[in-house]
């Protein structure tokens, strides 16, 4: 069995916020509600939700950011709220965008500086600084500005700086976010090549296809309760034989995608419109039977592209959490 | 740590020069500081044109240089999206943040003296300093009291975004309260425990009596006991307001929120 180097017992955070100057008006948010999980040494473990799940949270928490309003954490044996200065050298974390870095200093400078701030002895630091440009592919351009940068770019340097101190576990929250395929593909080889060699990864996304691609396991996190943690192949296995019906028409209206999750033995409905198309999904376990029923449903409809897959990931998610669902 | 702390003021200084705001802080911005003192004191004795015009002008390019740096540093760092690492680094963001201000301090001397040289070299204005040694010794003083004053600056304009808001504001009102150009004495009573709760007013008080002719302990004793009392309250305040910063950052969650 392998060892637990990040556990998280039944944590809470509250955010206690005010407006107003005169009659002050208090609000209270609970970001978390009593989160539990455990990462093992070595895993690429994933933390999915929609936008204020308390994902960004729990890794501020982790990184000794923030502290839980209940709850016990550990990460490598330290408490990050006591023991803070005994665990920063050891993990370190990189946010999704472009910002955090000096974008007026070089890409070499930049790495050199944080290197400096993670005390990494000086007769190892320029080893390090060209090993790392050459493992994130920006070592013809080291001596340039980052404000010259492409946002890929970027991201690249971001992930060497939060690499500076050859960290155990590496925290990365939305690493890809706004990053084009090619980009975000390589950043993908860069994380399964750190996990490769041994670093742990904790990552946040909202990427499916991410998760489902580098993540031992995933944590669906939503309005600050886990829903689900297992591996990308049990939680698909969970959606209990249910296939994926997924077919685009033009010009469908409401009343359409009320009759169609109508239909019998129909579960789910999702639909998402680009342009004049939507892509319409029907979760059922019956699909041979589903099928002419669709088209009985929408006569006049021209309907495109009609596939039955098993569920992938974003489909559980969906499932699971929500979306456009009726 | 001092590894880091010197690293932090030499990059620090190149990133604050990149600002072509801080540039024209640092090298126009004191010439013209001196040229307008230089008028004004242009019928004075020489004592009073070194005290209220080189040193006078020469601190009001130091304060500009404290106000348009120091004072919005971690601010800045949070524009930057750069203030969250720092914060979680292994070297104690108190380092980090000290080699900051230390930075602009050197930069703020430097415009201090672009000040002095220009006054020397275009107005021909004469620098006699009696006591070198006492002279010297109390600008090390001065800079280190106005090094705890941009601390506590630095940290209380994170705290308040109100307070932050006057941050641009407070440039011109500290030339007169703590008396740049003038003695304190003529400001009206009702202001002056103003000007001496700051360790400007001290600072200039002190290079003033540091350098006349024939100057004595005695003389040096009330300005200097009165920086240094005031220094230490700022030191004081500044730890106050560096756990509060800590504090609101780990607890509130506001770290990164500009």
């Amino acid at each position: 069995m392998k060892d637990s180097i990040i556990s998280v017992t039944d944590v809470k955070r509250t955010y206690k916020t005010e407006t107003g100057y005169i009659k002050k008006k208090r609000r209270q948010v609970d970001a978390l509600k009593g989160i539990t999980f455990s990462v093992e040494k070595g895993e690429i473990f994933g933390l999915l939700g929609p936008n204020g799940a308390g994902k960004t949270t729990m890794i501020k928490i982790l990184t000794t950011m923030l502290t839980p309003t209940s709850g016990k954490v550990s990460i490598l044996g330290f408490n990050p709220v006591t023991e803070m200065n005994s665990l920063r050298p050891h993990i370190n974390f990189i946010l999704g965008g472009e910002r955090n870095l000096y974008w007026r200093l070089s890409a070499y400078d930049n790495l050199a500086y944080f290197a400096d701030l993670y005390k990494l002895p000086r007769h190892e630091q320029k080893q390090t600084i060209d090993d790392l440009l050459e493992l994130v592919g920006l070592t013809d351009v080291a001596h340039q500005r980052v404000e010259t940068f492409s946002k890929g770019m970027k991201q690249r340097l971001q992930i060497a700086r939060g690499l500076v101190n050859n960290p155990e576990i590496l925290f990365l929250d939305e690493p890809s976010i706004g990053l084009d395929p090619v980009s975000a593909r390589k950043l993908r080889e860069i994380i399964q090549h750190l996990n490769g060699k041994g670093t742990t990864i904790l990552l946040t996304t909202h990427y499916m296809f991410e998760a489902d691609e580098l993540c031992d396991r995933i944590a669906f996190i939503d309005k600050g309760e886990i829903v689900d943690i297992d591996s990308p192949e049990n939680i698909k296995q969970k959606t209990d034989n249910v296939s994926i019906i997924a077919f685009t028409v033009i010009g469908v209206n409401m009343e359409k995608l009320n009759e169609l999750s109508r239909l019998p033995n129909v579960q789910h409905v999702q639909s998402s419109k680009q342009d004049y198309l939507t892509t319409i999904k029907l979760h059922t376990r019956s699909p041979q039977s589903i099928v002419p029923l669709i088209y009985d449903t929408m006569p006049g409809f021209v309907i495109q592209d009609l596939t039955i897959t098993k569920p992938s990931l974003e489909d559980v998610y969906v499932q699971l959490i929500g979306g456009k669902v009726l | 740590m001092m590894r880091a702390l010197f690293q932090t003021i030499r990059v620090h200084m190149g990133l604050s020069m990149a600002r072509p705001m801080f540039q024209f802080i640092i090298w126009l911005s004191p010439l013209f500081l001196a040229t307008i003192a230089i008028f004004i004191y242009s019928s004075a004795s020489p004592e009073e044109i070194f005290h209220y015009v080189i040193l006078g002008s020469g601190f009001m390019a130091l304060w500009s240089s404290i106000v348009f740096s120091s004072a919005s540093d971690i601010n800045r760092e949070r524009f930057y999206g750069t203030l969250e690492i720092i914060f979680v680094a292994p070297v104690p963001f108190v380092v980090i943040l000290i080699g900051k201000i230390i930075g602009n301090t050197v930069w703020g001397f430097l415009s201090m003296v672009i000040s002095f040289v220009y006054l020397m070299i275009i107005f021909q204005v004469e620098i006699t300093i009696p006591n070198p040694f006492a002279f010297v010794s109390a600008i090390i003083l001065v800079l280190f009291a106005l090094i705890v004053f941009s601390f506590f600056l630095s940290l209380a304009f994170t705290l308040s975004r109100q307070a932050e808001a006057l941050m641009n504001f407070i440039e011109y009102p500290i030339y007169l309260i703590c008396g740049f150009m003038f003695p304190v004495t003529i400001l009206p009573l009702w202001v002056q425990p103003l000007s001496y709760a700051l360790p400007p007013t001290w600072a200039i008080e002190l290079l003033r009596v540091v350098t006349v002719e024939n100057s004595t302990f005695e003389s040096i004793k009330i300005p200097l006991t009165g920086l240094l009392i005031t220094t230490m309250i700022y030191v004081a305040l500044g730890y106050s307001c560096y756990r509060a910063v800590e504090r609101k950052a780990r607890i509130s969650g506001k770290l990164g929120v500009y």
